[in-house]
């Protein structure tokens, strides 16, 4: 008798610890590229890339700045070797801020640390080589956005400012704290241990006794990383806890006499924890003493050859709030320790990253816009003929304080949707009545709209809501239904068929049996098109309602064939053949200009009369060219010339290929002879005029 | 205001990019793989045949996935499942039958259940579409069991 048991799958996530009798049957012996849910492995989500900046060749920091509500990115170019930094908005848009740096040639490929501190943003080029180290910079953004050295007068005994080469900085409190450099006393800049900190009222502002030593000279700091009450220095083979809040109250005290952090970039805190990677592999510090995060992934453990190498210098540590874990990421390998469920994944990634930050959503504030738009109307313009879409128009009254750099944004959602999308864009140049135009939306579609000004990708106050359903109702209006292309015949003269020829140009007069071929530019897929169609005597007469034979197919090349399928009814008529949207009533737009075609008569026909009375026939054409693909090319012979009637006599046996030529002869008796073209298309034959031997 | 996102760069181009469920890392599908840890049915001395894998997969778009189960640390057998498209994300339970040939002379005579002590069950697949394992069952019978 069978039985059943389960086989757990991502009950724990990762454990690699060996043992039949430790390792826990609810774990994962293998994981890669998935997202721990609860009782569920699941495909991890893709990194889907969200902004390109042109002219860069790599990322070197991304930062969120809480007080601006901006994300501020550092990129790197190899060519030119400059530090560029970018404020990327909540809505992923960047802007070029200026040149942090341009490194010397020799200088390694450059690591930054970055701090936020009030509304600057403090950036420090973390080299191990002092004499390579690039002076620290300040980021202001107001009254005008500045990028300057961060100088300070640390000399002893007093000697004016100079420029401080921090190799890290971040931010406790309201403090700056720096570390890596002492003082520009000669032999005294290059301090690796020397962690500094800035006045509580100003963050670039330091004093040279404001300082902390932490362990031995030239065991250098690698990061700083505030958790809870205390700030978390580490080396790269022992840890300090700087506490206090005040300068009565700082101190530091050794807190980890074993364990550092592997890297300048591989710690994070989250909540009150710093969680680190140190020389031993993943560690986690409340304060004191941290615990090892290796035991369960075991890395070094017996048959975890498969393993993904780790590199520590090009790693970096991350808190990802979708997924709750703490991202050890190494290149393309990234180590997760899922923080609520204590356990690991891993991931590989298809391109190697170098840093993680968060970007800040709807955060507002800081660099926003102090102006403000109001919606006034909105109208659908008639779009373009086979422009595959349909514009919108709104205005807005825009008020309030211009800082330069504002945009006007549109935002539209079809009236029966839930999506929002911003749809276009019109840089803001004054106070007043501005107006702003969509990009191409669907035909004939009803949207609502909404505006709003903003500034560095963030919008203006009431309107930073991912839905515009959100926003102050004096942002939105609607619905308005976006227009259709008029539709019009495009001259056939170009592109009419070789064979056929045009008996009357403009109002089409019918003549024995015939193709009417018409021609009309039109989306072929956009829009449903629906046609009628009427006749009239030449010269005059009252309209009556014709329907031919084929139904219009306009196809994919804007052509179609109308027959005249009742050629004495319709002998010596005027033809209009009409075409609309489907969904518009009346009379439509008149397709001009459609033609009458038949085939032309074979270019020469001669008779060699020989001896009995035997003659010759040949007839030669010319090439054609087919409205469609099919069809079959037949020159007849007939003794009498009647253009109705007057069946072929003795068809040339053989069908003539379409390029055209001359037919092979045939032997045939005295008479009257005439030769005529008849082309055939599915079912339907269309015939030349009567041609007599010459 | 939204949750922040955490957004990556790249060193090796200038392109920052985002977790984002229903796609791949740029182009490249997301090789997903996940093993799991070894059962003994019967204890870690006994042994048992192993009839089937149940396995039960929630997904919404087409989806391939192979499994691999290996008894005593030995691939025995790589099935791979073809998820057709549903309405909606819901949960799909799959029977796999496992066997083994029966080899003569390097012709197969017939096919008999898996014999061993430790079974161990991986799932992979390569895509973009959202795919979770919900749960993944053993049926076995027992032969010996540890006492």
């Amino acid at each position: 008798m069978s039985a059943r048991v389960p086989i757990p799958f991502g009950g724990s996530g990762l454990v690699t610890g060996t043992g039949v009798y430790t390792t826990e049957p609810a774990t994962l012996a293998d994981v890669r590229n998935i997202a721990l849910r609860p009782g569920r492995a699941a495909r991890r989500p893709g990194l889907a890339p969200k902004a390109t900046l042109a002219g860069e060749t790599a990322i070197l920091g991304v930062h969120p700045v809480r007080s601006l509500g901006v994300t501020a990115v550092v990129a790197f170019n190899a060519s030119t070797r400059a530090v560029r930094l970018y404020l990327m908005g909540p809505d992923l848009s960047t802007r070029l801020v200026g040149t942090v740096w341009t490194l010397p040639a020799g200088v390694p490929f450059p690591r930054v640390s970055m701090a936020d501190v009030w509304d600057r943003l403090i950036l420090a080029h973390d080299e191990p080589i002092y004499a390579q180290r690039q002076v620290t910079r300040v980021f202001t953004p107001t009254p005008t956005e500045t990028i300057t050295d961060l100088t300070a007068d640390l000399h002893v005994p007093s000697a004016g400012a100079a420029p401080v080469r921090f190799r890290g900085v971040a931010r406790y409190y309201t403090y700056l704290v720096g570390w890596g450099y002492g003082s520009e006393n000669v032999g005294d800049e290059n301090r690796g241990e020397i962690v500094r900190f800035s006045l509580p009222d100003d963050p670039t502002a330091f004093v040279p006794e404001h300082y902390f030593i932490a362990g031995q000279r030239a065991d250098p700091v690698l990061g700083c990383w505030p958790h809870g009450d205390a700030l978390a220095v580490r080396k790269a083979t022992e840890s300090y806890t700087i506490f206090g809040t005040d300068r009565p109250s700082f101190g530091i005290l050794q807190a980890d006499a074993l364990f550092g952090v592997g890297s300048s970039r591989l710690a994070v805190t989250v909540g009150q924890r710093n969680y680190f990677w140190s020389l031993d592999g993943p560690r986690v510090s409340e304060g004191g003493a941290s615990t090892d995060l290796a035991l369960p992934l075991d890395l070094s453990g017996y048959g975890l050859s498969t393993a993904p190498a780790v590199s520590l210098e090009a790693g970096f540590a991350a808190y990802d709030p979708g997924e709750r874990a703490v991202v050890f990421c190494f290149g393309a390998i990234a180590y997760l320790w899922h923080v609520e469920q204590a356990q690991w994944t891993i991931r590989e990634y298809a391109h190697r990253q170098h840093t993680a930050g968060l970007l800040l959503r709807d955060g507002g504030g800081g660099l926003g816009p102090t102006a403000f738009a109001t919606f006034g109307s909105v109208t659908a313009p008639t779009p373009a003929l086979g422009a595959g879409g349909a514009p919108l128009q709104a205005t807005a009254t825009i008020d309030g304080v211009l800082v330069g750099g504002e945009v006007l944004e549109l935002w539209a959602r079809p009236t029966a949707g839930s999506a929002w999308s911003r749809v276009g864009t019109a840089p803001v140049t004054g106070l007043g009545s501005a107006t702003v135009t969509s990009g191409l939306l669907a035909y004939g579609t009803s949207y609502v709209v909404a505006v709003r000004v903003a500034l560095n990708g963030i919008g203006q106050s009431g309107a930073t809501a991912a839905s515009a359903d959100d926003w102050s109702p004096s942002t939105r209006g609607g619905p308005v239904i976006t227009g259709l292309p008029a539709l019009a015949a495009r001259s056939q003269g170009a592109l009419g068929p070789s064979y056929f020829t045009s008996i009357i140009a403009g109002t089409t007069v019918l003549q024995g049996q015939g193709a009417m071929v018409f021609f009309a530019t039109m989306p072929p897929t956009d829009l449903p098109i629906a046609y009628d169609s009427r006749t009239r005597p030449v010269g005059g007469g009252a309209w009556t309602d014709w329907e031919p034979a084929l139904p219009v197919d306009f196809g994919a090349n804007g052509r179609a064939i109308l027959v005249n399928a009742d050629p004495v009814a319709n002998l010596q008529r005027e033809v209009e053949v009409r075409a609309r949207t489907a969904d518009v009533t009346g009379t439509g737009v008149q397709l001009a200009a459609g033609q009458f075609f038949q085939p032309r008569q074979p270019a020469a026909y001669g008779v060699a009369i020989g001896t009995p009375t035997v003659h010759t026939i040949t007839a030669s054409v010319e090439p054609v060219v087919l409205v469609r693909d099919e069809g079959e090319f037949q020159v007849a012979r007939n003794s009498t010339a009647n253009i109705l009637g007057g069946a072929d006599i003795s068809p040339f046996p053989v069908p003539i290929a379409f390029e055209g030529g001359t037919t092979t002869a045939q032997t045939v008796g005295g008479g009257a002879h005439f030769v005529r073209v008849r082309i055939r298309l599915g079912s339907i034959d269309f015939f030349s005029p009567w041609r007599p031997a010459t | 205001m939204s949750a922040p996102v955490l957004l990556f760069g790249e060193i090796d181009r200038a392109v920052l990019a985002a977790p984002e469920v229903g796609r791949g890392d740029d182009a490249a599908p997301v090789i997903m793989r996940v093993r799991s840890n070894r059962v003994a049915p019967d204890g870690p001395g006994g042994e048992a045949l192993f009839e089937a894998v149940i396995l039960t997969l929630r997904h919404q778009a087409t989806q391939t996935v192979t499994l691999r189960a290996y008894v005593d640390d030995a691939l025995v057998q790589t099935t791979p499942l073809a998820l057709p498209a549903q309405p909606v994300l819901r949960s799909r339970t799959l029977e796999v039958r496992l066997s083994v040939p029966v080899l003569v002379g390097a012709v197969e005579r017939g096919r008999v259940r898996p014999r061993g002590a430790w079974l161990q069950v991986e799932l992979e697949s390569v895509g973009t579409e959202p795919l979770a394992v919900d749960g993944c069952d053993l049926e076995f019978t027992p032969v010996r069991r540890r006492a």
